[in-house]
């Protein structure tokens, strides 16, 4: 709307403008000749009447006394001056004899007798003056008018010639600006039907029956494609529709796709896990010889059969873990004031025996090697997981270290506890140590060390980081690896 | 108590777990039962009908109709087994289980599958009273 209207505004005002420049140039031209000719017309009556006393008054010496009454109650003047500058004769009789000089300047004094007759512009004092000889005689006739009259005169009908002018202005602004309405008013009932259509009403109409010429067009135009963006909006919106409905669908089939995932995953977790916890307490019974006596090679068999079950129970344990972590569903059950130290010694109670069996078939045992701060501080995280992050280190640094030793290190540095899991095993190919943190992979394909289910290091990884920190590796090939593991320190919000 | 020959009651649905326990608890440890109660409304008159005050009830997490949680309110509503002690022992043991259990007071719980050689100990240890957690 601020648009319609300035713009009748602006066009207006240009109109002014365009219409009071020549206006007043010409006023001002105009008035400038007028008041040019009546003071040429002024000073030729001057010299005139100047010079019709001057003659009368040559021959009849009482002349000026009788001609000069008509003077008498104006302000105009009229006076004969001798070449002494002294008045001769004078409408006023008190200045007979007095000096002209009080009352004029010298210029205009030496003008007087410079010429036989002439005229002089004294506009600035209010005076029109003519003069003239007078014949015979050494003194000079002055008519002194009062040019002042004129000027009012001249002002009043500059008043008049403007005031006409104005009015006339104000009629020809008024019949141009409904002149402008009438072009203006179809442009504005245009704009405001594209200003409803712009605003998304796709409904609006527009009465075309007082439109002409372009505007018509524009109108009928606006109003065809009005009805094309109504058509294809309708069109859009029922393939919108038509496209949620589908998407809804899939949200649906989304949801209970993972609803079923969920339920997989928590059946995979007890119909899975409780014949194979069965399978391995039997085993386990008969080993130890509990339902009746068993042979060496009856006992190494079954213990083969105990450590594959075990190895299935952890390959489900993990595949649930991945999937959670993959889901986005894994949960840190965070417990503050954990003591670490504990924590590390129960890791390492479990991962010593795995050590010793190594070293069993091993000529050079491999040494254990423990750099661990004695008081690390107590911290917040989910020591279940921080142990399994560690136990998963520790038994692959393990399983992969044929001579040599391993180095377990817990230190504190900065606001993080670092933790370091050093190997001086084959270590791992360059294009591998990023890989191994894929589910599914091993750094190697011996047979001899595919018991890990592969997805260890995923697992840890992703446990590392959900407490905020992370893990990673750093190997040589033939000198050894050192898996690294940080964990930020967070001490008890409650003092 | 029954420090001697503690008395051990388990309630458990799978037979074949049932069949493990009874022998760990008669074979390794050579108790002389192992009491099994089934998971019912009528628990707690089972339990009476036992004729003694257990030392230890075992009570299965994944149960129906009722699971380990449910029978251990029902027991300890009972003030003649207010010195038992409960534990849980289940198969999968997630962070947010062990919080529910010690926050449903239970006074320890045991990973399935059992791990038989250290199993008497942890026993012993919960009938001296200590909480035991043996879960991972």
């Amino acid at each position: 709307m601020q648009v319609k209207s300035s713009i009748i505004w602006r066009m207006i005002a240009w109109f002014l403008l365009l219409a009071l420049i020549p206006l007043g140039a010409v006023t001002i031209f105009v008035q400038r000749q007028v008041n040019q000719t009546v003071l040429d017309v002024e000073l030729q009556a001057a010299v005139r009447e100047a010079r019709l006393h001057a003659s009368e008054s040559a021959y009849h010496p009482d002349a000026f006394e009788q001609h000069t009454q008509i003077y008498k109650g104006t302000k105009e003047v009229a006076f004969i001056l001798g070449t002494d500058g002294t008045y001769l004769a004078h409408t006023d009789q008190q200045k007979i004899g007095s000096l002209a000089e009080n009352d004029f300047t010298d210029e205009i004094l030496q003008t007087f007798f410079s010429a036989e007759n002439g005229s002089i512009d004294n506009t600035d004092a209010g005076q029109i003056i003519g003069y003239a000889a007078i014949p015979g005689q050494d003194s000079v006739m002055v008519i002194v008018k009062d040019n002042q009259a004129v000027q009012n005169t001249l002002n009043s009908l500059s008043r008049s010639i403007f005031l006409q002018l104005s009015v006339i202005l104000l009629i020809t602004s008024i019949v141009s600006g409904v002149a402008i309405l009438a072009v203006i008013n179809p442009l504005r009932t245009l704009a405001n039907f594209a200003d409803q259509i712009g605003s998304g009403n796709l409904d609006a109409t527009i009465d075309q029956t007082d439109l002409e010429g372009e505007i018509a067009v524009l109108a009928g135009s606006l109003t065809s494609m009005t009805a094309r963006l109504r058509d294809l909006i309708n069109n859009l919106e029922s393939k919108v529709e038509e496209r949620t409905h589908d998407l809804e669908i899939a949200a649906q089939e989304l949801k209970r796709t993972d609803l079923m995932k969920s339920q997989f995953l928590a059946s995979m977790s007890h119909e899975l896990r409780t014949p194979l916890n069965s399978i391995i307490n039997f085993t386990q019974l008969i080993a130890m010889g509990v339902v009746g006596p068993v042979t060496e090679e009856q006992v190494t068999m079954l213990n083969t059969s105990l450590s594959s079950s075990k190895h299935l129970l952890q390959l489900i344990n993990d595949v649930l873990d991945i999937s959670k972590i993959q889901a986005g569903k894994l949960n840190l059950y965070i417990e503050e004031d954990v003591n670490l130290n504990e924590e590390i010694k129960a890791v390492v109670d479990m991962a010593e025996p795995l050590l010793q069996k190594q070293n069993a078939v091993l000529e050079q045992p491999i040494k254990f090697i423990q750099d661990i701060d004695h008081n690390l501080p107590l911290t917040a995280c989910d020591r279940r997981r921080i142990r399994q992050v560690l136990l998963n280190l520790l038994s692959n640094a393990i399983k992969f270290t044929g001579q040599g030793s391993i180095t377990l290190s817990v230190k504190m540095k900065g606001e993080e506890l670092i933790f370091a899991v050093m190997d001086t095993g084959p270590g791992i190919p360059q294009e591998m140590q990023s890989r191994i943190f894929e589910p599914f992979v091993q750094a190697t394909d011996d047979i001899k060390h595919t018991q890990g289910t592969g997805l260890g290091l995923p697992i840890s990884r992703s446990l590392a980081q959900a407490h905020g920190g992370d893990l990673w590796v750093e190997s040589n090939m033939g000198e050894g690896t050192t898996f690294f593991f940080s964990l930020p320190f967070r001490p008890a919000t409650k003092q | 108590m029954n420090p001697q020959k503690p008395v051990l009651v388990y309630v458990e649905d799978d037979e074949n777990s049932i069949f493990v326990m009874k022998m760990v608890v008669e074979r390794v440890m050579k108790l002389p039962t192992l009491y099994v109660l089934q998971s019912r409304a009528d628990f707690v008159q089972q339990v009476r009908g036992l004729g003694v005050v257990p030392d230890v009830f075992m009570l299965d997490i994944q149960m129906k109709p009722y699971d380990g949680v449910e029978l251990l309110s029902m027991l300890r509503k009972d003030l003649q087994f207010k010195c038992s002690k409960v534990i849980a022992l289940t198969a999968s043991v997630t962070n947010e289980e062990v919080s529910l259990l010690k926050s449903g007071g239970f006074d320890g719980a045991i990973a399935k599958p059992l791990n038989i050689e250290v199993f008497p100990n942890l026993i012993a240890r919960i009938i001296n009273g200590e909480q035991v957690w043996y879960i991972a």
